[in-house]
């Protein structure tokens, strides 16, 4: 027996809308702990995770460890049939393959029920280990989608460098180069709006527009976005989810092919 | 060949296994290491003796069923299932370790998928490499009419190298029905090779090439003779893993496996055992072949003919491999003698598959149109066997077994001389075989007589083959059946590539 219910409905639309471009099919892990997903995309470039906390719902039972496959195209489908103020309420029985989606409106005089298919996906678990980031950039979401969003109509890859100057993503294509700076800046009157940048060492990586533009989907769901680079890891783009919670995207950064020069 | 310290592979294999997740496989080892598989599987016997606990196991046994005697079944096992998996067969089977990794893997294709990277990268090589793929050096099967010179080098492919592994296609009276199709010399090491259709019927040749590739099998790791190419492709449990050695892209790779299981359900006798012997996608392509020889039947003779050609070439000092071949089918007698070595066969191959299939022959990266449909064909035509391998044959072959066992181990090209023929064989990035015929001038058969080319060209290949697997955080080693499907669509030049994120996060 699962029954989560999420008075922030409109959390739980967002969350899709940032996923489902990214990924079609994935698994959500119900446990005493929250609700998460773990995916990655089709190519296995970019991975995403979500973590709803179970004290962010305002009623969270779930009985036993569950695995929901569900297909986000259709899952997101059903959520947007709920309205920016609804409360969501998950539901899910034992052995059941169906999940039931529950909208009531604020003022409880509309209550729809959707009932979805759950599907059985073969999906890789991958256990992503704790590690020291060489560079940690905090900024505003909207600035990191404005910044993928022009560069990627220069380029198709951007290269993202962390020095004591600030962050610098650079681009180019065929009709030229482009080169933005952001510095850090911790004055500004709302927090959100700062730009913080944590550097341990210099890192310079690169990685494809079309992913992060689409992790930029996730704007909506914070105020400000962590970027952590290390030049031996993937980037992970971050985005607090309230107070419950975070949606982390992992990209992995393209690198020089070695193969490719030895045959040539 | 390049000789290795065992001392010094069983480091790499510790560092390979625990520092780099790699599943090493013998076969893996034995091409990397340039030794034979036999020793490959001592080896790898001896690290798990040593560091066991540390590793999970893979074995693979092999032996007659005991349930059904007439089944010869070839099984990966994990340590914990071997005893479970040992009853099944009779008294003796034989055990080898198949491979060692760190953990089993989820996804059963990353068993093979270093393994298939590598096959890969040697058949990348230009011919003029040395190369264990090429030239078969671990090969149990050989044929009596291609000489090898002991320890000698060759930066030349020749023309009877490439072409040995062959696609025998049999036909039965009523042409549209194909009964045998069957691989007789996996020379190369039997992946990827070259095929020689032999445009005749003969199935005795065929049922008596079967069992001596399943007798091979069955010794206990056999102490002098490595049974390579043999062993390498008899996976009867993970029969995909025979194909993802081959081609390119992995959908074509599921593609041909299922032909496989197919032929192997149409094949009534013997050689329904061959698919998971000899061959990898060969028998999809001797299927093609099959075809092709219904149509060209008529050209049988012209490469009978002019067989014994090379015979005499031995030059002295050299070690003969021997296959000796029995024939149960008396009409076919006047087939029954097959050069490899010859250009003349490369030929009357080339030319029949021009008339076939000019594409195919001549232009690398061309698709080869004619022989996917007909195989695409074929695999409809087929029904799906799920079983595994097995076979019902006589186990009387013995003597031919002991012929292979005293062959010798060593081997390398034959020396032609002036211009010659060379037969390339490649895989395209599409997972396709090109074939093509080209001339080589004697320049660089003067690299036969001159060592230093050749060694350098080997120790290219060592160092290529080394590459992807011990350095580069980022190959996809051990990445799965995704990474390797992506893998021929590299990008050239200078571009940077898109890493995996399975590069960076392990499955658990």
């Amino acid at each position: 027996m699962l029954e989560l219910r999420l008075v922030q409905g409109s959390l739980l639309k967002k969350v899709l809308e940032a996923t489902k471009d990214l990924v079609t099919d994935a698994n959500f892990d119900c446990s005493a702990t929250g609700f998460s997903l773990q995916a990655m995309d089709s190519s296995h470039v970019a991975l995403v995770a979500l973590l709803l906390r179970s004290e962010g719902f305002e009623h969270y039972r779930c009985d036993r460890n569950i695995s929901m496959g569900m297909n986000l195209n259709n899952m997101s489908k059903m959520l947007k049939c709920a309205g920016n103020d609804d409360i969501i309420t998950i539901k899910g029985d034992d052995g059941s393959d169906t999940v039931t989606f529950m909208f009531e409106s604020p003022n409880q005089d509309k209550i729809s029920d959707f009932e979805m298919k759950l599907m059985d996906i073969d999906s890789e678990h991958l256990g992503i280990p704790e590690a020291e980031y060489h560079a940690i950039v905090k900024m505003p979401s909207s600035e990191f989608q404005r910044i993928c969003k022009d560069l990627s109509s220069i380029g198709d890859t951007v290269v993202i460098s962390v020095t004591k100057e600030g962050v610098k993503f650079s681009t180019r294509g065929d009709i030229g180069t482009a080169n933005i700076v952001c510095r850090q800046n911790k004055t500004v009157d709302k927090p959100e709006e700062a730009t913080i940048i944590e550097m341990n060492e210099p890192v310079s990586l690169t990685f494809a527009l079309r992913y992060l533009n689409s992790f930029t989907k996730a704007t909506p769901l914070s105020e400000s976005v962590t970027v952590s680079l290390s030049s031996e890891l993937p980037v992970v783009v971050e985005y607090k989810i309230a107070d419950m919670g975070y949606i982390r995207f992992y990209l992995a950064p393209k690198i020089e092919d070695e193969d490719e020069e030895m045959k040539s | 060949m390049a000789v290795v310290d065992a001392q010094d592979i069983l480091g790499q294999i510790q560092l390979l296994v625990v520092d780099k997740l790699q599943v090493v496989s013998y076969k893996w080892l034995s091409r990397n290491f340039s030794v034979s598989s036999d020793h490959a599987k001592r080896l790898l016997q001896e690290y798990v003796d040593k560091h066991g606990d540390e590793v999970e196991v893979i074995y693979s046994l092999s032996g007659w069923l005991s349930n059904n005697s007439q089944t010869f079944c070839i099984k990966l096992a994990s340590s914990e299932k071997l005893e479970e998996a040992k009853k099944k067969f009779d008294s003796h089977c034989t055990v080898h370790v198949y491979s060692i990794q760190a953990c089993i893997p989820q996804d059963l294709a990353v068993i093979w998928n270093a393994e298939f990277v590598q096959a890969e990268e040697l058949f990348d090589q230009p011919p003029t490499a040395e190369n264990c793929l090429w030239n078969n050096r671990f090969g149990a099967i050989s044929n009596p009419f291609v000489n090898r010179v002991v320890g000698g080098k060759s930066a030349v492919v020749s023309i009877d190298q490439p072409k040995i592994e062959s696609g025998i296609a049999l036909k039965t009276k009523t042409e549209d029905v194909m009964k045998d199709v069957c691989l007789q010399q996996p020379f190369k090491g039997g992946n990827l090779g070259t095929k020689e259709d032999l445009k005749s019927s003969n199935a005795g040749f065929i049922e008596k090439t079967a069992q001596n590739v399943d007798d091979g099998n069955k010794k206990p790791i056999p102490v002098k003779e490595s049974t390579n190419p043999l062993q390498d492709h008899k996976k009867g449990v993970l029969k995909d893993k025979d194909s993802s050695e081959s081609g390119g892209s992995l959908a074509s790779l599921w593609g041909r496996a299922s032909l496989k299981h197919k032929h192997s359900s149409m094949v009534k006798d013997a050689n329904s055992n061959i698919p998971c012997d000899g061959c990898h996608l060969d028998t999809a392509d001797a299927q093609i072949f099959a075809q092709e020889a219904a149509e060209v039947a008529s050209s049988d003779d012209d490469e009978f003919a002019r067989i014994p050609s090379k015979r005499d070439s031995n030059v002295s000092g050299t070690r003969k491999r021997q296959f000796i071949m029995h024939f149960s089918d008396e009409d076919d007698d006047e087939d029954n003698v097959v050069s490899l070595a010859s250009p003349e066969p490369a030929n009357a191959n080339s030319r029949l598959h021009s008339s076939q299939n000019t594409k195919k022959v001549n232009k690398e990266k061309e698709p080869k149109t004619d022989s996917l449909v007909s195989k695409k064909d074929m695999e409809k035509s087929f029904e799906i066997s799920e079983k595994s391998s097995n076979a019902s044959m006589p186990k009387e072959e013995n003597n031919i077994r002991n012929d292979l066992n005293k062959t010798s181990e060593k081997d390398s090209s034959s020396v032609s001389s002036k211009r010659k023929k060379v037969v390339k064989t490649r895989i395209d990035e599409r997972g396709r075989e090109v074939m093509e015929v080209v001339w080589e001038e004697s320049g660089l058969s003067k690299g036969d007589a001159n060592d230093s080319p050749t060694t350098a060209a080997e120790k290219r290949h060592v160092v290529t083959a080394n590459k992807d697997h011990v350095t580069g955080n980022y190959a996809p080693v051990n990445t799965g059946s995704k990474a390797a499907a992506k893998k021929p669509g590299r990008v050239g030049g200078k571009d940077s590539k898109q890493g995996n994120i399975l590069s960076f996060f392990k499955k658990i």
